[in-house]
């Protein structure tokens, strides 16, 4: 594990409670930020750890992340960080900009699956992260380090 | 001119109707097949089957040349995208878009979409423009 104290007592916003939102959820949490997970589907919070949720240090929330008023019910503008991993990239890229452009959260990170988007939003001033590129650069450096992965 | 429309619904078709009637270049790029094929049968071969927040679909409409693009999607952070890949991807000059939920206007100013029309408010206009003279005056703070 690598050191996670620069992340500590950080407020983070999570839009969309897939594999990767809870994932991130889980993993933010332990290093001690306070974590709000948003979706729209009630069923979606299923998946966040049992524990996390009753201890109140990841509070699920439902959300439509691409509107303002309701990231703003959420009290997104407040966070430090906010991190858009729905499954939509055009969500993502939406949810993402109203938190930088309306909400100005400090950091705001977005998932898309498309390189060419991610190089757009770089360019318009939102961190973006590509599955397909972290994908490209694991499979490469697998097959360079001669598969074992390590 | 050259103008790429996006969603063939009734907004998208009747605009690429009336850009046809004025003898204007178009491409309209629609996702449902069945409507790809409505449309061709009634305004023949200008319409790209696809869903036009991909690069490709875009690039295969001829983004590249187009000075004009309008989305008129229903998804307000589809029609969001695609006209931001528009502008700064293809360096389309002119990018409108139908925005369904008020609220999104904001954002879309704030991003500089630059003709950005609010759906359901248009129809309030238009409706209060049809009640002109009918409405109550107003008796100022009675």
């Amino acid at each position: 594990m690598t050191s996670n104290t620069e992340l500590l007592a950080k407020r983070v916003v999570i839009a969309g409670c897939g594999r990767t939102g809870v994932a991130l959820a889980s993993t933010l949490c332990e290093s001690g930020s306070l974590v709000q997970v948003l979706d729209l589907i009630p069923s979606a919070f299923d998946r966040l750890p049992p524990d996390l949720v009753g201890s109140g240090r990841v509070q699920p929330r439902l959300a439509d992340v691409t509107l303002a008023s309701s990231l703003r019910g959420a009290r997104a503008q407040d966070a430090d960080i906010f991190i858009s991993v729905t499954g939509s990239d055009s969500m993502n890229a939406t949810a993402a900009q109203i938190a930088h452009h309306i909400l100005r959260v400090p950091t705001v990170i977005c998932r898309t699956d498309d390189p060419v988007k991610r190089g757009m939003y770089e360019a318009l001033d939102i961190t973006a992260v590509s599955q397909a590129d972290l994908i490209r650069d694991m499979v490469i450096r697998i097959v360079r380090d001669g598969g074992t992965g390590q | 001119m050259y103008v790429i429309i996006v969603g063939a619904g009734r907004v998208g078709t009747a605009v690429a109707r009336r850009l046809l009637e004025v003898d204007q270049e178009i491409t309209v790029i629609e996702r449902d097949p069945g409507r790809c094929a409505a449309l061709e049968s009634e305004i023949g071969g200008v319409v790209v089957q696809g869903d036009a927040t991909e690069f490709n679909v875009l690039t295969k409409a001829g983004a590249m040349r187009a000075q004009v693009l309008i989305a008129t999607g229903r998804r307000d952070d589809q029609n969001l995208v695609i006209c931001q890949m528009a502008k700064h991807l293809f360096n389309v000059g002119r990018v409108m878009s139908i925005v369904n939920v008020s609220e999104h206007i904001e954002l879309f100013d704030r991003l500089e979409i630059d003709v950005s029309i609010d759906a359901s408010l248009m129809f309030v206009d238009s409706f209060m423009h049809g009640m002109e003279g009918l409405l109550d005056e107003e008796t100022g703070g009675a």
